[in-house]
């Protein structure tokens, strides 16, 4: 159950997309999350063990309504190697750092190598992953730093990247319209390419399949 | 064995309810509580509270050294009152005598000079994520349970160093320190549980944890083969709906006074209750999952079935995962382990 697109009877296209939600311990995943789906920010949560699902409906388009299927996996070390398994299938990827905790930015990196090796597109591209340098509402980011940040998600290969706060709600929900806009561009891309090899073999047996 | 008479006024049995009507007893607000249906459950369990308090005291009345025997066990699993709690998890887990015999080792533990700074740090990044529901564990609090937690967890991450530390242990720690109140109890039943009681949780690999999920799968596999099937159908892993059940030892997934009753066992009969429990939840909601369309809707089911009167009624939940499951041996779970264990293993190489 990668992503499920289809026609309704009037004419709106339902996509599920699962998106990782990773980074190390303490970042800021869950509280991302929460913000994101239920609007609310607890100063205070529960260590996270394992993975949580949420969900979120946006109406993107009057014809495009997407379902984003949020897995927030833990953050530790060693409970990646249980985690590795759930990546599979996924469409996109939040990967979180912590502003105020610089080593967490290599995690950072780090969950993005580990991330690419264990998915990729069908045309073995990775997917599309947003770096999140969230709790920006705890400290200033100097403009040659945020350049550095820019220099530094291009180079490994993060579709882009956002200061964020789910504290504040600062760029919580254009993070993930970003995310969700690149995500649907690459399904749309992988639709045509599916559809030109059918037209290039028009002799296989599209019509027998009939009603 | 030391009394722990002072501990009697916090038990359910005998706190006042009327001014405690957000907090239970153990410190944990309750959100979205439903206050007149925990009453009703509550003055039911009070009887059998106070019966069992009763039995209990004639039992431990003049013993010097507690001893395994079936009268004992299921003594244990009709529940322990829980001013005997402390005394009986000591004794029967091993922990007590370990303290006995290593006096001042937890102690040195905390003097060290060099304490690892990364096992300090990731400690110290969960302190405030323990129990944020929980008055005792808020710095607002007079008696705050943080420091006392921290301490555990770091002399047990200097005694285990093959373990460290490992998210979810802060949530045992606390519970252990809510029931024992004591640092050096808490710590020693840790060393009870996690070098003895469990099979290899927590270290780096987590192999015990990943092995007994797919026990767990197996034991599914013949005594709930609709669930298992519905499983297998949508492709879901039995890590991601049960890893939290084995790592949390249920806390934070099952109701307090649940997980209290299933410790009792934990401590005294060893690592199959958790399965047991497991199963129950498993077949007792069978009809449940297997309706489930879709992944998220399996986990949705696994969520939901840890919540609610079934388990919340935590007498007769115990008195279920002895009968529900049906049989289950610890040959058959010694042999399932060693079968996924070498399965794991041989996958990974």
């Amino acid at each position: 159950m990668r992503k499920m697109s289809g026609d309704s009877e009037l004419g709106c296209t339902e996509h599920l997309f699962k998106v990782l939600v990773i980074g190390d311990h303490k970042v800021g995943k869950s509280s991302f999350v929460k913000r994101y789906v239920r609007n609310q920010f607890y100063e205070e949560l529960k260590t996270s063990i394992g993975v949580d699902f949420s969900m979120k409906v946006i109406d993107w388009d009057a014809h495009t309504r997407v379902r984003l299927q949020l897995w927030d996996i833990a953050g530790q070390e060693r409970v990646r190697g249980l985690n590795r398994v759930y990546f599979r299938g996924s469409s996109g990827a939040f990967v979180v750092y912590d502003l105020t905790n610089g080593s967490s930015l290599d995690g950072a990196l780090n969950w993005k190598r580990e991330l690419d090796c264990q998915v990729m597109l069908k045309n073995g591209h990775p997917i599309p992953a947003v770096l999140l340098a969230n709790k920006c509402d705890e400290t200033k980011v100097s403009r040659r730093n945020a350049s550095l940040l820019e220099k530094l998600c291009q180079e490994k290969g993060f579709t882009g990247c956002f200061q964020t706060s789910a504290k504040e709600n600062i760029n919580v929900d254009e993070a993930a319209k970003f995310l969700v806009k690149h995500i649907l561009q690459i399904n749309e891309e992988s639709m045509k390419e599916e559809e030109q090899k059918i037209h290039l073999k028009p002799q296989t047996n599209t019509n027998s399949v009939c009603c | 064995m030391e009394s722990h008479s002072e501990q009697s006024t916090e038990c359910p049995a005998t706190s006042d309810n009327s001014d405690c009507q957000r907090v239970d007893q153990y410190g944990f607000e309750k959100s979205d509580f439903n206050y007149e249906s925990y009453e009703e459950l509550m003055s039911d369990y009070l009887a059998v509270v106070t019966r069992r308090s009763k039995k209990w005291s004639k039992l431990l009345q003049g013993t010097g050294k507690m001893e395994k025997n079936l009268k004992v066990k299921r003594y244990v699993r009709k529940g322990i009152p829980c001013e005997h709690r402390t005394e009986i998890w000591m004794a029967f887990s091993g922990a007590q005598d370990q303290l006995e015999r290593n006096p001042g080792y937890y102690q040195a533990l905390l003097k060290t000079e060099q304490h690892d700074p990364k096992i300090e740090e990731v400690i110290h990044a969960d302190m405030h994520r323990t129990f944020p529901d929980n008055i005792q564990f808020r710095h607002s609090s007079q008696s705050c349970l943080q420091k006392a937690l921290f301490n555990v967890l770091l002399a047990y991450g200097h005694h285990n160093k093959d373990v460290g530390y490992c998210q979810g242990m802060n949530f045992i720690a606390g519970y252990l320190l809510i029931i024992t109140k004591d640092e050096e109890k808490s710590f020693w039943l840790m060393v009870a549980l996690i070098g003895r009681i469990l099979p290899d949780y927590y270290t780096q690999t987590m192999l015990g944890l990943k092995v007994d999920q797919e026990v767990l799968g197996e034991l599914v596999k013949s005594k709930v083969p609709a669930v298992w099937q519905t499983m297998n159908q949508h492709d879901v892993m039995w890590t991601l709906v049960v890893s939290r059940w084995f790592i949390c030892l249920y806390v934070d997934v099952l109701p307090v006074e649940t997980v209290l009753r299933i410790w009792d066992c934990l401590f005294y009969e060893g690592s199959k209750i958790l399965f047991r429990v497991a199963l129950t939840l498993i077949r007792h909601n069978q009809n449940l999952i297997s309706q489930a369309k879709s992944l998220p809707e399996i986990c949705e089911g696994f969520k939901q079935i840890t919540r609610g009167e079934y388990v919340e009624d935590c007498h007769s939940f115990m008195q279920k995962i002895f009968m529900e499951p049906g049989g289950l041996s610890t040959a058959t779970i010694t042999k399932l382990r060693k079968m996924c264990r070498n399965n794991i293993t041989s996958e990974s190489q």
